[in-house]
């Protein structure tokens, strides 16, 4: 793992210093709560529907035993006793008090965390892939570049007041965990000839209203010049980006109206006015960060056959284990989408319980992934039966990673001022229906994202079956999209059809997923079996029904 | 673009320090929305200000690090118009030089809110400003003086 040095603790101390003294002024009345939003959002803080929602950064995912026991304290002493881990590894707590706040910055720089652009119109948390160090197809470690992002963008003074929000994430793998085409900027790293590492630049995804899966800007861009073409991508963004729009804010929609090569016409002629010196140093740091993480890479160890004659063992083992790219371990993740339960959230005693088996089973590493779950990214071979004993206990042993009930929602009407439908209930009601059909027959593969509004936090855009909250003549009401796609082959879902009332969803979903298995040949995916079909045969399954009942 | 003069009635130096203001009768005014550094002449002798139309358009920040790239040290660039005190530092390390507040900004945020978020913002940040410095500079050994 990444420690801090005395320069990155004196950042995050003299930052959370600074809140203090914006919350300060005003709770004095010294600024208005226009003026306070903008610096509130940067420091994660939302006025959501009930209370402050304070968003914690968990850079790249990764958090040690120790921070993760922190997140649980937090849950405990300033929230009702959980946290939510969101899509894009961060975590939110849903009932902080604005007094509160300065002081759950304090607590959170004591174990070198903070809030830091979780939110606001800035570059925010950097992610990228969970398994990152640890999965066997990874070509190179996304982490060090990932952290030094982290670095580069920390309170960019250009930066700070963008025209949108700006999301970034890395891979380094084969298989694309991150969905890192639909990001602002995406980063795809791989290894040159000579075993440098080399990045390609993926512009203009996102999702909202307008998804967009991203454009390669540029390949293999070497390290050298990683930040100073970023750091002019930005600047094109910030300068010619829309404000007129909040809608049309975006740099997908830059790229779309600008066109890709005026765009990149635009950056390298900043590049060529501009003295790069400033980021000469970026490739010592970036050296001197990736030995940290190489020095925290776990030895070799004796594989194990693993007993697996307990069939609810060799379920888990099947559904939740992920082999490792070291001799002698498992990535163990741990699922947070038992039957009925609210996706992402975790209760402070299970951060604390996970925490400690962190400590006990995986070198004190936990990371988040973006489908929000927990991972145990260095469970030695012979210790996974006491990890799954541990988690039964927990009620966090569901074997259902990867399969339909492994839900992605986002907190929806229940929590968001944005939201127009609820997502929350469908989740739980979902869940426990699919993870009742996934015990019979073959759901791998099929993703259930849900988004409680247009703004797409849920990320429905990208999942095979999305569904997405609406308010339609002030009733709850559920649109659907299929095939759509957030790995290496992104793409957007299609719109089935108008929506379904809340009550009505779940037996469409069943409808879809029949018509699925009717129609796949050979273990196709869903959006392989639509791409071959089309539309019209899930759309007739799903609406027929109704149409007859009609 | 317009040759005129600005109301600033009290100048924020990058010090923190708060002076009276004078007015700069001979700069060249740029909008960010409409102006770009092209838009200053290289070898120019007047200082150039940037007028921020709202705290929350950030596009004055990039002109300034533009110029300040393009021009050097020698440049005056002087910011005005509806700024945040809070965003005093993300101007000064973006190449401004100075930070005209007028008498109805000073009075609404109070008269030394601007010095205290000055003060209080964080200063030391990784990457240096044009002039060189930064976290990164420090920690392998090449810092600017």
């Amino acid at each position: 793992m990444y420690t801090y040095d005395a320069h990155d603790q004196a950042l995050v101390d003299a930052r959370a210093h600074e809140f203090r003294d914006q919350v300060a002024r005003r709770l004095a009345g010294q600024i208005s709560e226009d003026e306070f939003k903008p610096l509130r959002l940067q420091n994660g803080l939302y006025l959501q529907l009930h209370a402050y929602m304070l968003r914690v950064a968990i850079p790249y995912g990764v958090l040690s035993a120790d921070q993760l026991r922190m997140l649980g304290f937090l849950a405990e002493r300033y929230d009702r006793g959980y946290g939510h881990f969101t899509t894009r590894q961060n975590i939110q707590y849903n009932w902080t008090q604005l007094s509160d706040v300065a002081d759950m910055l304090d607590h959170l720089a004591s174990v070198q965390m903070h809030a830091i652009q979780t939110s606001g119109n800035c570059i925010r948390n950097v992610t990228t892939d969970a398994y990152a160090g640890v999965a066997a197809d990874e070509w190179v470690d996304p982490r060090p570049v990932a952290e030094l992002l982290r670095q580069w963008s920390t309170l960019h003074p250009e930066f700070a007041f963008l025209p949108r929000k700006f999301k970034i994430a890395v891979t380094g793998a084969a298989e694309d965990r991150a969905a890192m085409k639909f990001h602002d900027i995406g980063i795809a790293a791989s290894l040159g000839e000579n075993g440098e590492p080399l990045f390609d630049i993926w512009v203009g995804g996102g999702q909202g209203r307008t998804p967009r899966v991203a454009v390669l800007f540029e390949a293999g861009v070497s390290l050298p010049n990683l930040l100073p073409v970023l750091d002019a991508m930005l600047r094109v963004y910030n300068l010619h980006g829309r404000r007129d729009n909040k809608y049309k804010a975006r740099i997908k929609i830059l790229v779309a109206e600008m066109g890709l090569e005026a765009y990149r016409d635009e950056v390298y002629a900043d590049l060529a006015n501009r003295d790069g010196s400033v980021f000469d140093e970026a490739p010592k740091e970036y050296a001197r960060i990736e030995a940290q993480f190489a020095a925290a890479q776990q030895p070799p160890l004796t594989p194990t056959n693993v007993d697996r004659t307990d069939p609810a063992f060799a379920a888990w083992l099947d559904e939740n284990v992920m082999a490792h790219r070291v001799e002698g371990y498992a990535a163990v993740t741990i699922s947070l989408k038992s039957k009925g339960a609210i996706p992402g959230d975790a209760t402070a005693d299970q951060m604390k319980a996970i925490a400690d088996l962190a400590e006990r089973h995986s070198a004190s590493e936990v990371r988040v992934t973006h489908r929000q779950n927990l991972v145990l990214p260095w469970v030695p071979q012979d210790e996974l039966r006491a990890v799954f004993d541990a988690l039964v206990e927990l009620g966090l042993a569901e074997a259902n990673i990867g399969l339909a009930s492994d839900i992605i929602a986002c907190p929806g009407l229940d929590y968001c001022a944005l939201a127009t439908a609820r997502s929350i209930p469908v989740a739980q009601r979902l869940s426990i229906e699919l993870r009742e059909r996934e015990r019979r027959e073959d759901l791998r593969g099929i993703t259930v994202n849900i988004s409680g509004c247009i703004n797409a936090c849920g990320h429905h855009h990208a999942a095979t079956i999305g569904i997405l909250g609406l308010n339609k003549a002030e009733q709850e009401n559920y649109q659907v999209t299929l095939a759509g796609r957030a790995d290496e082959g992104a793409q957007v879902g299609s719109i089935l059809g108008p929506g379904f009332d809340a009550e009505s969803l779940p037996s469409a979903i069943h409808r879809i997923l029949d018509a699925f298995q009717a129609l796949r040949k050979d273990g196709e995916d869903l959006a392989s079996v639509y791409a071959r079909v089309g539309k019209d045969p899930f759309k007739q399954a799903a609406f027929a029904p109704l149409e007859q009942a009609a | 673009m317009t040759d005129q003069t600005n109301d600033g009635d009290w100048v924020l130096e990058k010090s923190g320090e708060l002076k009276p203001g004078s007015s700069l009768p001979d700069s060249l005014n740029l909008d960010p929305d409409t102006h770009g550094p092209g838009d200053v002449p290289l070898g120019i002798n007047q200082p150039v200000l940037i007028t921020f139309n709202s705290f929350a358009n950030g596009r004055g920040f990039s002109l300034a690090r533009q110029l300040r790239e393009r021009h050097g040290p020698s440049l005056r660039i002087v910011a005005q118009g509806h700024l945040l005190p809070d965003q005093a530092r993300h101007a000064f390390q973006s190449g401004f030089d100075e930070i005209l507040i007028s008498d109805n900004a000073l009075k609404a945020y109070g008269a030394h809110a601007w010095d205290t978020a000055l003060q209080t913002a964080v200063g030391a940040l990784y990457l240096g400003e044009v002039s060189g410095g930064g976290i990164w500079s420090r920690r392998h050994g090449h810092e600017l003086t």
